[in-house]
């Protein structure tokens, strides 16, 4: 009996043990010797009994609680189709979205044949990973305020792999730009939705929860951007450059790391001189 | 005087040189590197092209081979606990092939037929994986088939795709009593027997097999020429293995 080696890289088809006391998890398989092998190429990783082979690139794996976002492909029967950079697309159920006039409501027809006005397809979304099915595909849900419609920016898109897990995966940045960082490796950059001080005052007058306040159709459905000013979408596009960057030098992506890239990119002027593969690899080599 | 300007224009600039690409001589068999009974020195990188799931482009010899992947794609309709495989095989203009239908078509049986038990189909099911083969350059005979089946799988494998195996082909050849492992020798060459192998080298399973022949193959040959194919398809296994750690410890040691 061999104890796996958890350094290196397993490639396909390599032998990882043939103790049958560990668990068999992701990018493994038994063949019918009862050995466990690898099935993709990359680093094997333990979890008490648990292996898997976590793989060096691919399509975006789905996991339970993952911050996301999407774009429907699809207005189904009481569902959206959202295509996230996975194998399967993602369903969204009409169930668990939270929709104008009171947050836990029963979903009607009328909801039912609304659902175009609700999302629509090509909308962007973020959404959370409710529930994974077995054959790759998974429910989201929107039930809670971060969660909705996308609008007042641009999306960037990046390698799955490259992006790091944390607890929040939305950051507001220096310039007024708020950046969501979906697990799925496509990231929105938007106009940061600083409240006015005057809004909350009127809120807690009126003696609503934020969560019925924020319920409003008006403000999770809306389709219209705000006015977005020339300074704002060029810090937005500099940040665009920067993750492009860092995606070119295969730099992990996370919100500090964001910051620093930015400051660092403010000696070009020109947020396009950051489109040049030297300027990209001397961004990259300042970053800690 | 519109006729001259035509046929200028027809046979190109004055000082057109036309690429020559040489016949192969089907006597003279030899793979350039005097080792007979090991595969040539092959190239490979992985993820040339961005806008597929994987990619790989291959050199071996005068063979020039670029395989992408896409997928795993979502299949519409109805349920299917399989992934399908889609080949295609598209052979470049100027990559000097002759019949190009035929031998795009009989290419693609072979890649599919050896790629298709190498994929674990039941773990992603309803889903379409296409895999597309570019010939850029090379003459056709089974060491092209074989390359193409070598740049499929590390382009799979650059797409994360669930394998069983690192399958590699190896095509043997043997002329009279002499055996010769991947040479270039033209599919209708008489007096030669040719095998196409690809193996699951770490079970050391056949997942595919082809003989072309003149005349009939014994028994005897057949094992002869096995026991060639099976070293050199773990050769080369070996070989994609270690590019895949060489590219592996690249990266690591970039990122952090």
């Amino acid at each position: 009996m061999e104890e796996p080696s958890f350094s290196g890289l397993f490639t396909p088809g390599e032998l990882i043990t043939d103790d049958p006391m560990w668990m068999r998890g992701h990018g493994t398989y038994t063949g019918q010797d009862r050995k466990t092998y690898s099935s993709v190429a990359g680093k094997l990783q333990r979890v008490n009994k648990l292996l898997t082979v976590k793989q060096l690139n691919g399509r975006y794996d789905p996991l339970v609680g993952d911050h996301i976002v999407g774009r429907i492909t699809e207005v189904g029967n009481r569902k959206w189709s959202v295509e996230l950079g996975a194998t399967q697309d993602a369903s969204l159920q009409l169930g668990s979205v939270n929709l104008p006039g009171g947050v836990l409501r029963r979903k009607s027809d009328d909801d039912e044949l609304n659902m175009r006005e609700f999302l629509k397809e090509g909308d962007l979304l973020n959404a959370e990973v409710q529930m994974v099915y077995q054959d790759g595909g998974c429910a989201l849900h929107t039930r809670s305020l971060r969660y909705g419609k996308l609008r007042n920016g641009m999306l960037c898109t990046v390698p799955p792999n490259l992006i790091l897990r944390q607890v929040t995966q939305s950051h507001d940045l220096e310039g007024g730009v708020e950046a969501i960082i979906g697990a799925n490796g496509y990231i929105w950059l938007r106009q940061s939705q600083g409240q006015k001080p005057e809004q909350q005052t009127t809120r807690k007058a009126n003696g609503l929860n934020r969560l019925e306040q924020d319920s409003d159709a008006a403000l999770i459905f809306k389709d219209t951007n705000d006015e977005i000013s020339i300074q704002t979408r060029q810090t937005i596009s500099r940040y665009y450059n920067c993750i492009q960057a860092l995606a070119d030098c295969e730099m992990m992506i996370f919100g500090s790391r964001l910051r620093e890239i930015y400051e660092a990119s403010l000696v070009y002027a020109d947020a396009a001189e950051l489109l040049k593969i030297e300027v990209k690899q001397d961004l990259c080599r300042q970053l800690k | 005087m519109s006729g001259l300007a035509d046929r200028r224009r027809n046979l190109g600039p004055i000082d057109f040189q036309r690429i020559d690409i040489p016949s192969l001589d089907s006597d003279e068999l030899t793979n350039n590197q005097g080792n007979a009974t090991q595969p040539r020195p092959v190239f490979v990188r992985q993820g040339v092209a961005a806008q597929n799931s994987g990619s790989c482009y291959l050199e071996v010899g005068d063979i020039k081979i670029m395989a992408t992947v896409n997928g795993p794609l979502q299949l519409r309709g109805e349920f299917q606990s399989q992934a399908e495989i889609e080949v295609s095989v598209n052979i470049q203009e100027f990559s000097g092939v002759e019949n190009k239908e035929e031998t795009s078509k009989s290419i693609a049986e072979f890649v599919k037929s050896c790629i298709t038990p190498a994929i674990i189909l039941e773990e992603i099911p309803k889903s379409l994986i296409q895999v597309s083969i570019r010939i850029l350059s090379g003459t056709v005979g089974s060491a092209q088939k074989c390359a193409s089946v070598n740049a499929s799988i590390m382009a799979l494998i650059n797409a994360g795709i669930v394998l069983h195996d690192m399958v590699t082909a190896v095509s043997v050849v043997q002329k009279d009593e002499q055996f010769f492992v991947d040479v270039d020798v033209n599919e209708n060459s008489e007096n030669v027997n040719q095998l196409l192998v690809a193996y699951k080298p770490a079970t050391k399973k056949i997942v595919s097999f082809q003989i072309m022949s003149a005349q009939a193959v014994s028994k005897e040959s057949i094992e002869a020429l096995l026991s060639y194919a099976e070293p050199a398809c773990l050769h080369l296994r070996n070989a994609f293995a270690s590019y895949l750690l060489e590219d592996y410890v690249k990266e690591s040691s970039k990122s952090e």
